[in-house]
């Protein structure tokens, strides 16, 4: 089987290219990066391209693939609306305008990596089905990638869109690549903690809904069921399913209350918390001077959204993620291995 | 199987936000691959987008901004549009504004030929004017407009009430323009505040013609949560989605005015964006390596495409008006009117100058025909109804010029109104040329009626001939005509004429009676070249040839005198009469009740008619040339349908077709001494029979000898 995939070299994407390299069902490995690196494994092969670019779309068209992972997308909060527009929703045009011409000889599936966060401002739940209507705009990395996802989904190719949690360090170190999520509180914390006025501290306002759920997810579950995903789209391991999109995260993770708490009593342990679930976006915009945490990361930790993951767990039951609880101490351990303990990403 | 080329646009779409998409279309035997993005206002992400497809694209169309904005020859470039068009080297740029502009005009054309009056007097609300083409002629056809340019644009509610309000604000606004649309609106929300819609909504309320655009028209109603607003409104848009103009229908609006036009060619778009169909006719242009220029060449593709305006739906609902001008026909009827009712009461004298003093007075507007409504399509017609204060006699003693200038005139008080058309009554049209000066002096085609009076004169006749049966009995002769003799007195006038000329289709013996020889022989020939096998005499007197007539039209102006001795008439023959005033009056009709006397040119418009004044008839039959007026509108045939003395037949059937079409009926049929009833025609019948029984024709006049006087000795 010969394989296509974006956003190999990145924190989701190499956890997934090392399943695709060990599987001796996938002979040739198609990787797409704007640089030229190199992969060990004779199957693997560089494509430098730029997805954004309606070239790729010619060039990727002309290949036989059998299936197409696309995990390539901007992911950060602070970038621009346009920059994001570009990589999350032209790539992944081009990704689907070259998959549809390979359709038109043969089954090429995509598995598509979405994102939880296009549940935002969608009135309080997500559930595993096609997007309705798109997230504000506010968040452009909620609404790029909505799009991005709803043009997929509205493609006519085979598919499956698996929308991930907030991606952390795995289940066995806590090893992580960059301070995202939680990592950007935490770090706070730890440089708070680090200040013997900040060790005071007797108070702690958080902005956000101590109820709101954070779909904590281990990357190494996360690329296991992108990589499962692939084999089922193959029909490797059954029969060719429908198409479907899956939250690939546990809907009950860790409540913002409670992972808070525990983060919390581990570096600011004489700091009582209390919650402002409603904080003005200026206020939000106000206190990454002070903190340098993202806003989105608390207008997401705001939102009390019921997420659903029931259909994946069900489907992928071997890769379902499992509660924060089980694997915090992992977590909490990674963390301080990488700030505290010099060796920061 | 032989390539299909391909091409591909990117279309930029920055009045909706939404999921981006591709789509593969044919036009024109060619493929053309769209790239569709969805980006609401944001040149940032559009000047991203552009750089990237530039060179990798056969084309660029920007949906929801224009190369320039502004209105009749007063205009600013677009600062977006500068900006993104120098983002790009390589690729074709597209916008809408050509083809958008051509369609709108193209279809205003159409509308305002079909409906004249639509704007008239109207209150227009122009969502973006700016942008539309069509401002300055809306105003030149007589609304009063109202821009929300303003509001759109800053949010300020300040309504732009002219072209040269809109001129300025664009002039003024350019910069801010730039200033205030450049920057990327992070919400939809913002785009338009709640106090905005709240204000717009309250102007579309206000408004009787909404012009706006499909995509506006989208985000009004996502924001406003329905389109209740348009309830009673004309809405005229660029296109609609049908599942949106189902919305607009369930809203209530009036009528529904869509400029592109529906057209097998222009299904394959899958969304109406004018500057994509810029961009895919332009590739067509090139791919054919066409020497005409881009316009040469949209006109070349409409014709060969055979593409045409939008048919508009039935403006049921939607009024026209015409006129109709009538004048007294005795000098009893000008104490009628208020205030001179005690005129009935003075001397003669004093009566005599009055009425010679009113009758040098211009026409008034008397009052007016509502309620007439098409059993076909619903068109509602009103006739303003105008009075000469001039009996007949006075009109006829006046100078000609002088009657001209008072019709025109009157044509000119109903145009302000909004009449699309008048008709001319009675003597109006007897005067002169019928009609002919009137019509070209009038603001508003002019019509006097006679193919109407001329076709209901025969309906009515037909119709009593059936029911009494006269001529019947004596079978047919062997070209199908009905045994019969028929006379029509007056046959060299207007209705005369045609009516001889209709009456020789059916009888074999037809006596034509005038004043003039010279035009009877003229009519005579006419006839027997038309029917060969008729029989036809001349006289200019009617009397020795009544004994054994069947039927007598009479359609003379006589004013003096009696143009026919009742007496004798053939018992249980029928006299159609058309003049106005009768020819035979009620105590010539009483003398002979065995003789069926009927007027002629009633009609029962379709509709709950009513009438607001009295124009001499029992209310609401109409005169058939005031019917003709009112069908004519109806049809939307704003026309001079009948002028002259001269009626053509094809006409007198045309409105007969015309008036059936629309559910016209022939009134109940008036005698000189009111309704004719059922029973009284069964006691005509009953008394003519008896009659016929003594009946003796009159001797005959001796025969000129033709032998010549004896030479004197």
């Amino acid at each position: 089987m010969k394989v296509l995939i974006t956003g190999a070299t990145g924190f989701l994407g190499k956890q997934v290219l090392r399943h695709l390299v060990a599987d001796a069902d996938i002979t040739q490995i198609d990787v797409i990066s704007r640089k030229k690196s190199t992969h060990p494994a004779p199957k693997v092969r560089v494509l430098q391209q730029n997805l954004a670019d309606l070239t790729a779309v010619e060039r990727l068209s002309r290949e036989d693939y059998d299936a197409a992972l696309h995990l390539a997308g901007l992911y950060d909060f602070e970038a621009k609306f346009p920059e994001n527009y570009r990589e999350n929703v032209l790539a992944t045009l081009n990704v689907i305008s070259a998959l549809k011409r390979i359709n038109q000889k043969r089954r090429a599936p995509l598995i598509h990596a979405s994102t939880y966060a296009v549940g935002y401002g969608n009135g309080g739940e997500l559930s595993e089905a096609p997007l309705a209507h798109l997230p504000p705009k506010d968040i452009p990395y909620s609404y790029c990638k909505a799009a991005g996802e709803k043009a997929v989904t509205s493609s006519g190719i085979p598919h499956t869109v698996l929308r991930p949690g907030v991606l952390v360090g795995d289940s066995i170190r806590g090893d992580f690549d960059k301070t995202d999520g939680p990592y950007y509180f935490m770090k706070w914390l730890a440089r708070t903690a680090a200040h013997a006025v900040g060790r005071r501290l007797p108070v702690l306002p958080v902005p956000g809904h101590p109820d709101a759920i954070l779909p904590l997810v281990p990357v190494d579950f996360a690329a296991k069921g992108f990589y499962l995903a692939l084999r089922t789209q193959l029909g490797l391991d059954g029969p060719t399913p429908a198409d479907a999109v899956y939250g690939l995260f546990n809907s009950k993770s860790v409540t913002v209350q409670d992972f808070c708490r525990r983060a919390v009593s581990e570096l600011l342990p004489n700091a009582k918390i209390f919650y402002l679930p409603s904080l003005a976006r200026p206020l939000l915009r106000a206190q990454k001077i002070l903190t340098g945490i993202p806003e989105a990361t608390f207008r997401f930790a705001s939102e009390k959204t019921a997420l659903s993951s029931a259909l994946y767990t069900a489907a992928f039951p071997e890769c379902a993620v499992p509660e924060f609880e089980s694997f915090q101490e992992v977590f909490f351990k990674g963390f301080k291995r990488h700030y505290l303990g010099g060796t920061e990403p | 199987m032989s390539e299909i080329p391909e091409k591909s646009i990117l279309l930029i779409d920055f009045l909706r936000e939404g999921a981006a998409s591709e789509q593969v279309i044919e036009f024109e035997g060619v493929r053309f691959r769209i790239h569709q993005h969805r980006i609401g206002w944001d040149l940032d992400t559009a000047e991203v987008l552009m750089r990237e497809h530039d060179g990798k694209v056969h084309g660029i169309a920007l949906s929801g901004i224009q190369k320039r904005a502004g209105a009749n020859g007063v205009y600013v470039s677009h600062p977006g549009y500068q900006r993104l068009a120098r983002a790009i080297t390589k690729t074709p740029l597209y916008t809408a504004d050509e083809v958008r502009s051509f369609f709108a005009e193209w279809t205003l054309q159409r509308l305002i030929r079909e409906q004249p009056q639509l704007f008239l007097g109207k209150k227009t609300l122009f969502h973006c004017a700016s942008y539309s083409a069509i401002l300055p002629r809306v105003v030149e056809a007589g609304s009063e407009v109202l821009c929300a340019d303003a509001l759109l644009l800053t949010g300020l509610p300040i309504p732009l009430k002219s072209v040269r309000a809109v001129q300025r604000f664009v002039q003024a606004t350019s910069w801010a323009q730039a200033a205030l649309k450049l920057s990327r609106r992070d919400s939809d929300k913002r785009m338009f505040p709640k106090k905005v819609q709240r204000q717009l909504s309250k102007w579309v309320s206000d408004c009787d013609i909404f012009v706006t655009f499909g995509s506006l028209l989208d985000q009004m109603e996502s924001q406003m949560g329905s389109l209740d607003a348009l309830k009673d409104k004309i809405v005229l848009t660029d296109y609609l989605s049908p599942e949106a103009a189902k919305r607009i229908e369930a809203a209530g609006a009036r009528q529904v005015v869509e400029f592109t036009p529906k057209h097998s060619a222009l299904d394959t778009i899958p969304t109406r964006h004018f500057s994509l169909l810029t961009a895919l006719l332009d590739q067509i242009r090139i791919d054919e390596n066409s020497d005409a220029t881009f316009n040469e060449f949209v006109l070349q593709w409409i014709q060969h495409q055979e593409v045409k305006p939008n048919r508009f739906k039935s403006t049921a609902g939607i009024e026209r008006r015409c006129a109709f001008i009538i004048h007294a026909l005795t000098q009893n009827d000008l104490w009628k009117a208020p205030g001179l009712g005690l005129m009935k009461s003075v001397h003669p004298k004093i009566r005599d100058l009055t009425s010679a003093g009113l009758a040098r007075l211009p026409a008034f507007y008397y009052g007016a025909l509502k309620g007439a409504v098409s059993k076909e399509t619903g068109q509602q017609v009103v006739c303003d109804i105008y009075a000469l204060p001039a009996t007949p006699r006075q009109l006829i003693s006046m100078d000609e010029a002088f009657v001209y200038k008072r019709l025109v005139q009157t044509a000119e008080l109903a145009a302000k109104r909004g009449a699309a058309m008048i008709g001319l009554g009675a003597y109006t049209k007897v005067i002169g040329d019928a009609g002919l000066t009137v019509s070209k002096r009038s603001p508003i085609p002019v019509t006097n009626g006679n193919s109407y009076s001329a076709s209901t004169t025969l309906w009515a006749a037909h119709a009593m001939v059936k029911k009494i049966g006269a001529g019947s009995g004596r079978g047919r002769t062997t070209d199908g005509r009905v045994k019969a003799k028929a006379m029509v007195i007056g046959a060299t006038g207007s209705i005369g004429r045609v009516s001889s000329l209709l009456v020789s289709l059916v009888v074999d013996e037809l006596v034509l009676v005038a004043t003039r020889p010279d035009r009877l022989l003229d009519l005579k020939q006419e006839i027997e070249d038309l029917s060969p096998t008729i029989q036809v005499k001349v006289t200019t007197n009617p009397n020795p040839e009544l004994h054994d007539t069947d039927l007598i039209v009479t359609a003379t102006s006589n004013q003096h005198g009696s143009i026919l001795d009742i007496m004798k008439v053939k018992p249980g023959a029928v006299i159609c009469d058309c003049s106005r005033p009768l020819d035979i009056g009620p105590e010539e009709a009483a003398k002979r009740p065995d003789v069926l006397v009927i007027e002629s040119g009633e009609v029962k418009l379709p509709g709950d008619v009513s009438i607001s004044c009295d124009i001499g008839l029992p209310k609401p039959t109409v005169y058939a040339c005031l019917a003709e007026t009112v069908l004519l509108t109806m049809e939307g045939r704003y026309e001079g349908f009948s002028l002259s003395k001269q009626l053509s037949m094809e006409k007198v059937k045309e409105i007969y077709r015309i008036g059936n079409k629309h559910g016209a009926e022939l009134a109940e049929i008036q005698g000189p001494n009111g309704l004719i009833t059922d029973e009284q025609i069964q006691q005509c019948m009953t008394l003519a029979r008896e009659n016929l029984k003594s009946w003796k024709s009159p001797e005959q006049p001796r025969k000129r000898s033709t032998a010549k006087s004896l030479p004197r000795t």
